[in-house]
């Protein structure tokens, strides 16, 4: 499969790339439109219902990049399959990110620089992580993408965000939750 | 719903039974021996990348590449972010350090030590800053070079792509430069911290 270059595709792989990388500018401000978790009565439960909504998420980003792997393992994988696994990955990982920022604003609150170390360490990861977003996006606009890269970085992603999932659950303690 | 709810927290409980972060206070220096570690991985996983990419351009097949490849895509990830953190957090970051260190020092000499340990941190983090610096672009142009091999017309035994080989071999080499150069200053702020815990 060799992408045809066009220009509205290209306008969109720059509008999503600028979407993915814009900075946000205070810090821990929520992409709009995904809702927060239930707010409890202390900054605890409200710590542990927001990790439970982002391994909800990362559940599904997971699910999503597993489902990506095995359809472009496909000889017939085209052009549309492409665009539509792409979307759908990374829809689920700007919510992942969406709700990720939340859990990290919580944590901040606990004033504990072990908390906000593991919110930095995380969020790296993740901003790393989308590089292979950027790469696909470049690979695509060029109209180079060949159904053998998509294939491995699809199973790259899926193993990223495995190790990512690891990380997470490694810094539950340091981020302040308590079960 | 309630079930859905019950398995993520489930989930999550059981990642509290994990290596790390069992306990409510870290044990000093693990913040250091961690990265360290992360560190030590990635440089191992940077050497057999750079090491098979040149043996393609020697005529060996692509599995070896691939497989070193995609462990340093994975095994990068977490030095990269440590990196990261500690660039973009400064003198936060080193508050965690910090607590470590008023576990491991005693009062009087705490002024000294402190000052002593944020000289070794503000190495940590310049080196950090230089592996920033040579990680990304070495990743992002491995890639690319990984998929114009995709394309039939291109042969890692080709003349052009021998002299990517060749570039990126070197970009690599500068990486692993910069990884042992943090490893170095983690080392010696280690090295300080336990003389600080035996002399308390």
């Amino acid at each position: 499969m060799r992408c045809a270059i066009q220009s509205k595709r290209g306008l969109l792989a720059l509008v999503l790339l600028t979407l993915l990388l814009a900075p946000r500018p205070t810090g821990w401000t929520q992409y709009p439109g995904v809702p927060p978790p239930l707010a409890g009565s202390t900054l605890g439960q409200n710590l542990r219902n927001a990790a439970a909504a982002v391994q909800t998420q990362v559940t599904a980003l997971r699910n999503a990049a597993d489902n990506w792997t095995r359809r472009a393992q496909s000889a017939n994988y085209g052009d549309a399959d492409l665009r539509r696994d792409y979307d759908n990955v990374l829809w689920q990982f700007q919510n992942l990110r969406n709700q990720f920022n939340y859990l990290g604003q919580l944590a901040l609150q606990l004033g504990r620089p072990r908390a906000d170390n593991a919110v930095a360490e995380l969020e790296a990861g993740l901003n790393i992580i989308s590089e292979l977003f950027v790469f696909l996006q470049e690979q695509y606009a060029a109209g180079t993408l060949d159904r053998a890269t998509v294939e491995r970085t699809a199973r790259l992603f899926q193993r990223a965000i495995r190790e990512w999932e690891l990380e997470l659950r490694r810094n539950t303690s340091r981020l302040g939750i308590v079960w | 719903m309630k079930a859905l709810r019950f398995i993520a927290l489930a989930l999550l409980v059981a990642g509290c039974a994990g290596r790390s972060g069992t306990s409510a206070m870290p044990k000093p220096g693990k913040g250091i021996e961690e990265y360290r570690e992360v560190a030590r991985q990635a440089h191992r996983a940077v050497a057999n990348a750079v090491e098979s990419l040149e043996g393609l351009g020697e005529g060996a097949g692509l599995g070896r590449f691939d497989r070193d490849f995609e462990n340093l895509e994975l095994t990068s990830v977490k030095a990269r972010a440590r990196a990261e953190a500690i660039i973009a957090r400064g003198q936060g970051y080193f508050d965690e350090w910090k607590e470590q260190l008023a576990v491991a020092t005693n009062k009087p000499s705490a002024q000294a030590n402190y000052d002593r340990m944020y000289e070794h941190f503000t190495r940590v983090r310049e080196r950090s800053g230089e592996v920033r610096q040579e990680f990304r672009p070495f990743m992002a142009k491995l890639r690319h070079f990984r998929a114009t091999l995709d394309h039939s017309t291109n042969s890692p035994s080709s003349e052009s792509s021998r002299v990517e080989i060749v570039a990126l071999a070197a970009s690599g080499r500068r990486v692993l430069k910069t990884l042992d150069s943090v490893s170095m200053a983690l080392n010696e702020a280690e090295v300080e911290l336990h003389a600080m815990r035996n002399s308390k």
